[in-house]
């Protein structure tokens, strides 16, 4: 059998030798050459040594393909018929494709992993599909491996950018979508130093991007990120305001410059922002609060109400509406309205019997009307409800505490 | 803090796979023609 292999090798020049594995300590083939040719090698190794040759392939480590497809659990029909039939492009697919079908988020790091190898084989078959080369970098990303995820895009953007020179402004019309793809793999690569806390490097990416690609708001978005964490808000606002004329539907970056403008203090241009927002989604009842609290800031509380009342409207489910009727309650009694503010507080603990504030505020406006033993009734339960939940705070501790002594 | 950029990374990248897969497609067969 190993001289099979051998004889393999000899035929297709590549250097496949016979290796112990770890796991079942069989003579399995190491391809120390990863070329194009490795499938066709390891085809040819199946058809000199029969179907278990499809295990021998190529590689970097101690345990052999056949532990790993052990690992990955049992084969489906169609992946036998890829072994009968000797097909390695069916059976890496295949595998793939299994790993693909688990949800993103019920996707773990084993299962990223098992991607990993699948698409790497794949890549190896199909060395000119450089989408293979994309989805790669992904995972890397998924498995915060971001230095290895950068040489895969660095490749797929080396390979678009063949013939294309130095000045990127000046492309072709015809080559529009090479300019996006370019742009938006710069923004990935961008991505992975962002993500790293590299801002600088990030920056610099997401202003490639932009070369190739002047009408991209992804990447005016993700670089206003980079800004913000740098503290550079004004260079984040202005890159916001570029993603918003590219696309004045986008609701994200109306979001994130408001959120730029409260930290400047700007609260006129938040209100601004937000009164968008609300134009762009009605039935968004955050936006009516968010807007809420802005009015707050700069004392127009009739302003205020109205917004907290529409989301009060806006909002569907009755126990989210708890804060809301809180707020106005709040801002009922800055208006001396206390009445309203204990109508409001009803309203809230309707919605959220365990919502301890709800009772101090109430308990507030019953004194300031001279009802005292209803404010109280109302301070007692605020307090009862507030060791309740310190109670349950530090039983939830503890038993965290513990669990962690058990892992220990 | 990092969520925004990961969201459009996820986002992005699967328009990138699909179009970089459709030229690679687009182009395969043209040369098999």
């Amino acid at each position: 059998m190993i001289s099979c292999h051998l004889k393999s090798c000899e035929l297709y020049g590549n250097s496949l030798v016979p290796n112990p594995c770890d796991t079942c300590h069989i003579k399995t083939i190491e391809c120390r050459y990863v070329t194009s040719y490795v499938a066709q090698a390891v085809k040819q190794a199946i058809c000199l040594s029969g179907s278990s040759g499809l295990f021998a392939r190529a590689t970097d480590e101690g345990i052999c393909s056949k532990c790993k497809v052990r690992e990955a659990g049992e084969l489906t029909p169609e992946e036998e018929i890829s072994i009968i039939s000797h097909d390695l492009r069916n059976y890496c697919s295949s595998r793939a494709c299994r790993y693909e079908l688990v949800g993103e988020m019920e996707k773990s790091k084993a299962v990223w992993e098992k991607l990993a190898y699948y698409y790497s084989k794949l890549l190896r078959i199909y060395s000119d599909d450089i989408s293979l080369c994309i989805k790669q970098g992904e995972i890397c990303v998924r498995l915060r491996k971001y230095e290895k995820a950068r040489e895969y895009y660095s490749k797929a953007i080396e390979y678009y950018s063949k013939g294309w020179g130095d000045e990127p402004g000046k492309t072709d019309p015809q080559q529009k979508s090479k300019a996006i793809i370019i742009s938006d793999l710069y923004v990935s690569l961008a991505s992975t130093y962002n993500l790293e806390k590299e801002f600088d490097k990030a920056i610099h990416g997401y202003s490639r991007a932009l070369e190739f690609n002047p009408q991209s708001s992804n990447a005016y978005i993700t670089r206003a990120r980079a800004y913000e964490s740098k503290r550079a808000y004004d260079k984040a606002i202005n890159d916001y305001s570029k993603a918003i004329e590219i696309n004045p539907q986008y609701k994200t970056p109306y979001i994130y410059r408001a959120e730029m403008y409260k930290r400047k203090r700007d609260y006129n241009n938040a209100i601004k922002d937000y009164s968008q927002l609300v134009i762009i989604s009605p039935d968004d009842s955050s936006k009516y609060s968010s807007r809420g609290s802005m009015y707050v800031k700069i004392k127009e509380y009739v302003k205020a109400i109205a917004d907290y009342s529409a989301a009060i409207k806006a909002v569907k489910h009755n126990s989210m509406k708890a804060p809301y009727y809180l707020n106005r309650a709040r801002l009922y009694i800055t208006l001396h309205r206390h009445d309203d503010a204990i109508e409001d507080c009803f309203m809230a603990i309707e919605a959220a019997p365990d919502f301890a504030e709800c009772y101090r505020i109430r308990s507030f406006a019953y004194r300031k009307i001279g009802r005292r033993d209803e404010a109280l009734l109302d301070w007692d339960k605020y307090q009862a409800i507030k060791k309740k939940q310190l109670l349950d705070e530090s039983e939830l501790l503890n038993k965290m505490k513990d669990s962690l002594k058990e892992r220990i | 803090m990092n969520s925004l950029v990961e969201d459009i990374f996820f986002k992005s990248i699967q328009i990138i796979l699909s179009m970089a897969h459709a030229s690679y497609i687009a182009n395969r067969n043209w040369e098999a023609e």
